[in-house]
């Protein structure tokens, strides 16, 4: 039971960290805002779906919201691309890294202003508001539910990325810019792309999380630093490693919530320094000279 | 090494003098009342704060993104060693200088065990670990009710001490901010030195090129992981400071929020020259007062500044008073782009 909970809170993670590890292995930035999006993700939904939101009764709201929340959530990763980050793609990690840090304040402000610093809560849809039966006791269909999605999109990811000419031209660019370039590919436009993807993910994440979590503008900060955290566990740059990494700490914060509560936050941050101890490189992560 | 640095130690000597007389005679000027003393002798805590972090990012090239472990390391090992109702920290640390010693002492035993994971993976990865791993420590301390007191706190109270007949009172603003002062002076002074000694070169040659360091044979993680302590430690010296002015010691002082309040000090002061962080905290307090006089939301504001400063000033202030603003993009060209006109610079000219 412990554990479905922690593959269900793993795919939300997932969906976080991988935009995050995707944006790093192909446009080498590390965007510190990522949290920030999944945040405003749950904020759109929020807006779209409440009481007094906008689709607010019209059938089938929440569906209609888990398309636009996301694509809206999209836009504005395009934006920051565009206009703050496009600037220091060849610059130190550090600038990028304050750069990005200077969107979270923001961003985060930003929803303190907008939205508020109470939670806020969105209800799951009428369609999967019902309980299933599991190993005898009832249990939420909606974390079924987040299973199904985050593993759905993980699928479509691997196949887009391993099987298409698309995906042949994204990795073309992630390896070698300078070579892609020549070749004809545009290479700012596959980074734009990237960051669109990337920020759709963490949007998705986010609208997903609505009704499963409460919504709050600190929602970003505690999701940045779980993806960080997943990201050094799986390897920097990996889709596999953010894949595993994400379920692995899912699972592990909820065998943990449940068996050793009081040791419960601190877990995370011990696999860390296991990983890092052991394998310098991540999980997943290619060896390179630290 | 740059321009600012290189002043000759005479000049540098007798600006330092002027200005600590200045600052001497500040109190007794009259020209400050109670709250602007208080926020002067803010100032000074997080200008210390500031340059332990800078000598990280400025000299040794790591960007610290947690260093608010040490400081609030500090400032519980404090606030428990005064509460005498601990017994597992005996009672001679009761009165505040062995306190002092001995929180400061706990700050850079945290900083050693932090900095050698962090130190394991270079660039971001240092990032994130100490993003993480101080993130770590906050969790510990806001759950661990028992002892910390959890969201709470704990409230600082320093007994008046008993100095050759006077008693010295820390709880009074005017007696605290010579305290401050002095730890504060006495702090440029020793990291004057020692950016300036052969140690200092070490690290900044640490900082310009890391493989090149390994090669001729310096070894790199030592060095890293020694400033990494020497930084802890002097955040460690802040915190105590921090917790003896506000009274109380909270899990914020352990929160990255307060992790990055020298990141954007040091950025806006400069990261390149000595006094950067100084300057930039002193700046850093003044926009919060006055952003914070305008509305609630300062740290909004704060975002809008860091933004341009780190994209067209990223040399602080003390750049632009240098006159290089040594952007990683200048403002016209930027400007260019968003209109939509890519202005044909080349790479090099973007390195530069």
């Amino acid at each position: 039971m412990a554990i479905i909970s922690g593959i269900a809170n793993g795919m939300l993670l997932f969906l976080a960290a991988v935009g995050l590890t995707l944006i790093f292995g192909v446009l080498d930035v590390l965007n510190f805002a990522h949290g920030s999006l999944y945040m405003l993700g749950a904020y759109f939904t929020y807006f779209l779906v409440s009481a007094n939101g906008v689709l607010a009764g019209i059938p089938g709201a929440f569906w209609l919201a888990l398309l636009i929340a996301p694509m809206l959530v999209a836009l504005v990763g395009v934006v920051m691309e565009r206009f703050v980050i496009r600037p220091v793609y060849d610059q130190d990690h550090e600038f990028q890294l304050l750069l990005t840090f200077g969107l979270v304040l923001i961003i985060d402000n930003g929803a303190r202003i907008l939205w508020g610093t109470n939670f806020r809560s969105v209800n799951p849809p009428e369609l999967l508001r019902f309980q299933i039966e599991l190993f005898g006791s009832g249990y939420p269909f909606y974390n079924i539910f987040l299973i199904i999605v985050g593993a759905i999109a993980a699928l479509v990811m691997w196949l887009v990325f391993e099987r298409t000419r698309v995906g042949k031209i994204v990795r073309a660019s992630s390896q070698d810019r300078g070579i892609a370039n020549a070749l004809g590919v545009n290479v700012p436009l596959v980074f734009t792309g990237t960051f669109l993807v990337g920020s759709l993910l963490a949007g998705l994440g986010g609208a997903l999380a609505a009704p499963y979590q409460s919504i709050q503008p600190t929602l970003g900060e505690s999701i940045i630093i779980e993806s960080f955290i997943i990201v050094v566990i799986g390897g920097l740059g990996s889709f596999s490693g953010a894949f595993v990494g994400a379920l692995l700490i899912g699972v592990v914060n909820s065998l943990a919530f449940l068996y050793l509560p009081s040791l419960q936050p601190i877990i995370p941050f011990v696999l860390v320094a296991i990983v890092l101890l052991t394998r310098p490189a991540g999980l997943f992560g290619k060896e390179v000279a630290a | 090494m740059n321009a600012l640095d290189r002043l000759t130690d005479s000049r540098t000597a007798s600006i330092g003098l002027v200005a600590g007389l200045v600052m001497l005679v500040l109190p007794f000027t009259g020209l400050l009342s109670e709250f602007y003393l208080g926020l002067v002798i803010s100032a000074m805590v997080l200008a210390l704060f500031a340059m332990s972090f800078n000598l990280l990012f400025g000299y040794t090239g790591m960007l610290s993104f947690g260093h608010a472990a040490y400081f609030g390391t500090g400032a519980y090992v404090l606030a428990l060693a005064l509460d005498g109702e601990l017994g597992f920290i005996p009672g001679v640390f009761e009165s505040f200088v062995p306190a002092l010693v001995l929180a400061v002492l706990a700050s850079g035993v945290v900083a050693l065990v932090i900095g050698f994971l962090c130190v394991q993976r270079g660039d971001i990865y240092f990032a994130i670990l100490t993003l993480a791993l101080s993130m770590m420590l906050y969790e510990t301390v806001f759950t661990w009710n028992d002892v910390t007191g959890g969201s709470d706190g704990l409230t600082v109270l320093v007994a008046p001490i008993e100095l050759a007949g006077f008693s010295v009172n820390l709880v009074d603003t005017g007696t605290f901010y010579f305290l401050t002062l002095a730890l504060l002076a006495g702090s440029i002074v020793l990291l004057w030195r020692l950016v300036n000694s052969p140690y200092g070169e070490l690290l900044l040659s640490i900082r310009e090129n890391p493989e090149r360091a390994t090669m001729i044979g310096i070894p790199v993680k030592r060095y890293q992981l020694s400033s990494f302590v020497i930084a802890g430690l002097f955040a460690g010296l802040a915190g105590t400071l921090f917790a003896v002015r506000t009274f109380i010691v909270t899990p914020h002082t352990l929160h990255w929020s307060m992790s990055a309040e020298p990141v954007m000090m040091t950025l806006l002061g400069g990261p390149s020259a000595f006094v950067g962080p100084i300057i930039g905290a002193v700046m850093f307090v003044g926009l919060e007062q006055a952003l914070s006089n305008i509305t609630e939301h300062w740290q909004f504001g704060l975002g809008l500044l860091i933004v341009p400063i780190v994209l067209f000033f990223p040399n602080g202030l003390v750049g632009i008073l240098r006159g290089d603003s040594g952007g990683t993009v200048s403002v016209r060209e930027s400007i260019a782009g968003l209109l939509g006109r890519e202005s044909p610079t080349t790479e090099e000219d973007a390195h530069e």
